[in-house]
């Protein structure tokens, strides 16, 4: 077929457009989101102190910083699915200062004694166990939703995905989790969403070529 | 192979920002005359970059005017992850880069292209917007004229198959027969399972 035939077939179709990749992968996160909180709701629910935790100072913050880590990553991943657009990944940095000073906050109050017990908590192995669990819904809905997209960077866009699929489990399980201590989160919660994280990036590396 | 493959885009080529801009908003708003102009510049742009990466790949013309084709496809398909509020160029150039280099590594490594891809696609019916985004109109190229217009015709212009019927004046049945032995025909030369 001569190019300007295919020129000439495609120009027809001016007008038609399928809707923008934000609402795509909106629309498919409100169907993962919801089988993640059913999911969570079944198996764990907030933990039977909600109400008092909620008035101490770590727990709410963890869940803050869960939910903004999911923001700031659904804003990453869907800029990487529109080619040559601009990554806004000033927000991961942000996160990880701010997420740095809760830590040294904890560190100051507890001192170095107090540091290893709150890292090593009382549910490490859980912790690891239900985020990747909760996240696993939100990240293929994820993928799904990237395939009408059009990463030039499949990996990196997989683990982006992975990422903010990770704070979603992680927002879900923290809400659970007795350990509130940014030492705990720093060490388990990371290691939980980098599970993650590396699962959306080897699925997306393949899944999400186009 | 792979690593000799090189898309020098960042330098010297200035687009012509604000006039793509403009005729992509127009072709938005459905003005088929603006957006055939601006395929016709995308496709320029196009050829000038897979003639530089083809200078080492050493592809022959037919392939470098493959390359083109399909980036406009490309373009075409996922024309919807074009935000207004980002810059045209480097949207152009990014799909540029990552088909051309995708195309010239399929051409320089396996020229096989597996069936098993697009049958979903060819069976399932036709008011599906999402395109296959490779090769489809290459591999249509086998086809007798009929069976190729019809593939073109509902898989590249996403036309159903009663429009289809109607533009060929048809009946759907011997649409659907046409597209089953297309799909046939496809999966004998391309693919040895499918």
């Amino acid at each position: 077929m001569r190019t300007e035939d295919l020129i000439e077939r495609l120009a027809r179709q001016a007008g038609e457009q399928a809707p923008p990749v934000e609402s795509r992968f909106g629309a498919a996160e409100i169907a993962g989101v919801v089988v993640a909180v059913a999911l969570f709701l079944v198996l764990l629910g907030p933990r039977a102190d909600f109400s008092e935790a909620i008035g101490t100072p770590w727990y709410p913050i963890k869940l803050v910083l869960m939910g903004a880590l999911a923001v700031f990553a659904f804003l990453i991943v869907t800029s990487l699915a529109r080619p040559g657009a601009r990554v806004p990944i000033g927000y991961l940095l942000f996160f990880a200062a701010v997420f740095a000073a809760a830590v040294l906050a904890d560190l100051v109050v507890v001192g170095a004694d107090g540091a290893a017990s709150r890292m090593i908590g009382r549910n490490a192995q859980h912790c690891v166990f239900f985020i990747p669990l909760f996240a696993t819904a939100p990240l293929i809905a994820a993928l799904i939703a990237l395939r009408h997209g059009a990463s030039t960077r499949p990996g990196l866009t997989g683990a982006a995905a992975g990422l903010f699929s990770g704070a979603v489990g992680a927002l879900l399980y923290g809400m659970f989790c007795p350990d509130d201590s940014p030492l705990f989160v720093m060490v388990w919660y990371s290691l939980a969403i980098a599970i993650v994280t590396a699962a959306g990036f080897i699925i997306g590396r393949s899944a999400l070529r186009w | 192979m792979h690593s000799e493959i090189e898309i020098p885009m960042k330098d010297r080529m200035s687009l012509p920002e604000e006039r793509w801009r403009t005729l992509m908003l127009a072709s938005r708003q459905g003005d088929a005359k603006a957006y055939r102009e601006l395929l016709a510049e995308l496709s320029r742009f196009v050829r000038q970059v897979a003639r530089r990466a083809s200078a080492s790949a050493q592809l022959s013309a037919a392939d470098v005017e493959d390359v083109v084709q399909e980036t406009l496809l490309a373009i075409h398909l996922k024309r919807h992850t074009w935000n207004e509020s980002e810059l045209l160029g480097p949207w152009v150039r990014a799909i540029t880069r990552y088909k051309s280099i995708d195309i010239l590594r399929r051409r320089g490594g396996r020229t096989h292209v597996p069936i098993e891809d697009y049958s979903d696609q060819l069976a399932a019916d036709t008011d599906e917007t999402q395109l296959p985004t490779r090769d489809i109109i290459r591999m249509a190229n086998i086809l007798p004229d009929k069976q190729k217009s019809i593939v073109l015709a509902m898989f590249v212009d996403g036309l159903s198959t009663g429009e289809a019927a109607a533009r060929f004046e048809m009946t759907e049945g011997a649409v659907r027969v046409n597209v089953h032995r297309a799909l046939a025909a496809l999966a004998k030369k391309f693919g040895d399972k499918a």
